[in-house]
């Protein structure tokens, strides 16, 4: 066991959630590895006191329940953080993080560069740059449209929107409203278009995060396999998505037991 | 016409009540549009029971509401010594008109209700069912949205564009006429999709079935399914799954027809 798993196993091993192999996987590499002896001790006490500040308050049970989920849910989400990779806007953001000095020469020189473009352009009317702003101004307008049409009163417009955001590219937007059609449009056969379509996008963490999410409130059976089926993709579920799979309780045993046959012979 | 502001017209709460002494009652309705000229639409949601919707030549849409069941085998009634008991039904349908959108709604109730509508020809139905024999349209040009959980959905005779699903049931459509550049989507969980559809039809298809087959007699062009090629995690090289959906195309393409079924196959027909 390296001190990656481990960090993983330390909540789950303090809810008590650990499989006997797993724990005791754990506690060996605890009394060889200095840091996460380090790490797991302090969790251990955060967790301790979560459980004594409710007693002294006299609070009900079920406050210390929550405040400890909430500290599970904290490490899960920290761990989705880590394992998720950063997206083309983090990574842009990264770029412009604190470098003034970078940042102030780089303003300069798209400043000069745009000056000289703008001369080069006004002289010589060149007909590709304009056609390269019609072609990013469609975009945007056939993201704008696509938005609307997914909050159409009609479901075949719904059906029509899901099929343009295929084509309208992977923007955060379109994305987000994809994973909104997907989870709570009324018609099946949208939801079902809507889970297709992420598909595509399933390695990112949050889309992945939101589909197995749905999995709680999704009833009808054909749309649960489609995102079962987006979700395992060729890799199979990641790790502690399983569990969360399993959780959800409204899944149909036939899909269950379609799903588990399918994983199987990858 | 003359242009007149649409006043909301909130139609009158009928709420059907009924006391038996025997069998199954009906009660009809008739339900007048706020504008006879315009298309209609109309929406019912039935829990226990069938909704059936047919058009004819009015300009009114008829309601007709039966509560079938024999109430002398209902089992849950008490005996009591020296008393008979009076088997009686009840349960509450609600009929809302409001700018030519009708609603109709049923109460819970362990009740079969059997709904049977007529309604002009110009009607875009949808019916929402969730346990009972069909939900079934006939007639009726516009755009539908069928969906029955337990049960089948049958739509013949229309003209326009369905959208229909099914959780245990089939799914059986046929239409007439299809509205241009209009995307449709037919899905079943365990149940057959049967889809008739006009000879000349262009369209993108996808279909995709879970454990059943797929037939048509339509000629179509397939296209070579996109391999999903994804990065394994932890160690090196690629895996790459055919996935099972089978995309073509009809004519010269079109609105995409999308069709699944998992216990089920699909049948795509051309109309004879």
């Amino acid at each position: 066991m390296n001190c990656d798993k481990a960090d993983k196993l330390l909540m789950d091993s303090l809810m008590g959630a650990l499989q006997p192999a797993e724990q005791q996987g754990l506690e060996e590499h605890l009394a060889t590895c200095e840091r996460c002896r380090q790490e797991a001790a302090g969790m251990e006490s955060l967790w301790q006191d979560l459980g004594d500040m409710d007693e002294e308050r006299g609070a009900v049970p079920s406050d210390r329940l929550t405040r400890r989920f909430r500290l599970a849910l904290a490490d899960f989400e920290a761990e989705l953080e880590k394992t998720s990779r950063p997206g083309l806007t983090e990574w842009w953001a990264g770029l412009w993080a604190a470098r003034p000095a970078w940042q102030a020469a780089f303003s300069a020189v798209v400043l000069i560069f745009g000056v000289l473009l703008g001369a080069g352009i006004t002289s010589q009317q060149s007909s590709s740059s304009e056609i390269d702003e019609l072609k990013a101004e469609i975009e945007t307008m056939s993201q704008a449209v696509t938005l609307s049409l997914l909050q159409h009163q009609s479901a075949s417009e719904r059906l029509r929107a899901v099929s343009w955001s295929r084509m309208a590219g992977p923007d955060d937007r379109v994305l987000g409203a994809l994973l909104d059609s997907a989870r709570l449009d009324p018609n099946v056969n949208v939801r079902l278009a809507a889970v297709d379509a992420l598909a595509a996008y399933a390695d990112q963490a949050p889309v992945r995060s939101s589909l197995i999410d749905s999995l709680s409130v999704e009833r009808s059976p054909l749309v649960q396999l489609a995102v079962l089926e987006a979700v395992a993709g060729d890799e199979g579920l990641r790790n502690g998505e399983l569990e969360r799979v399993l959780e959800s309780s409204e899944i149909d045993e036939s899909v269950l037991q379609y799903f588990a046959a399918q994983a199987e012979s990858l | 016409m003359r242009e007149t502001i649409m006043t909301a017209l909130i139609c009158t709460l009928l709420s059907a009540g009924l006391a038996l002494a025997q069998g199954g009652e009906t009660q009809s309705f008739v339900v007048p549009l706020s504008d006879p000229s315009q298309p209609v639409v109309l929406e019912a949601s039935v829990m226990m029971g069938s909704i059936s919707v047919s058009a004819y030549e009015g300009s009114e849409v008829q309601v007709e509401v039966s509560f079938e069941g024999d109430p002398d085998d209902d089992e849950e009634g008490e005996e009591r010594e020296g008393l008979t008991r009076i088997p009686s039904h009840s349960a509450g349908v609600t009929i809302e008109e409001k700018n030519n959108k009708i609603e109709i709604s049923t109460d819970w109730s362990n009740e079969e209700i059997y709904i049977k509508v007529k309604v002009p020809v110009r009607t875009s139905v949808h019916l929402d069912g969730l346990n009972g024999e069909l939900v079934e349209i006939d007639g009726v040009t516009g755009q539908h949205e069928l969906s029955h959980t337990n049960g089948g959905i049958k739509a013949v005779n229309v003209r326009g564009s369905v959208i229909a699903d099914t959780t245990n049931g089939d799914v059986v459509v046929e239409l007439l006429e299809i509205d241009p550049d209009t995307p449709m989507s037919f899905s079943s969980f365990n149940g057959d999709v049967e889809v008739t559809l006009p000879a000349s039809t262009q369209a993108d298809l996808r279909m995709k079935s879970g454990q059943g087959d797929i037939y048509t007699d339509f000629d179509v062009q397939l296209q070579p399914s996109q391999p999903r090629v994804t990065r394994e995690q932890e160690g090196e090289g690629f895996r790459v799954r055919m996935e099972k959906e089978v995309l073509g195309k009809i004519g010269a393409g079109g609105p995409e027809f999308r069709f699944k079924t998992f216990n089920g196959d699909i049948i795509l027909r051309k109309l004879q």
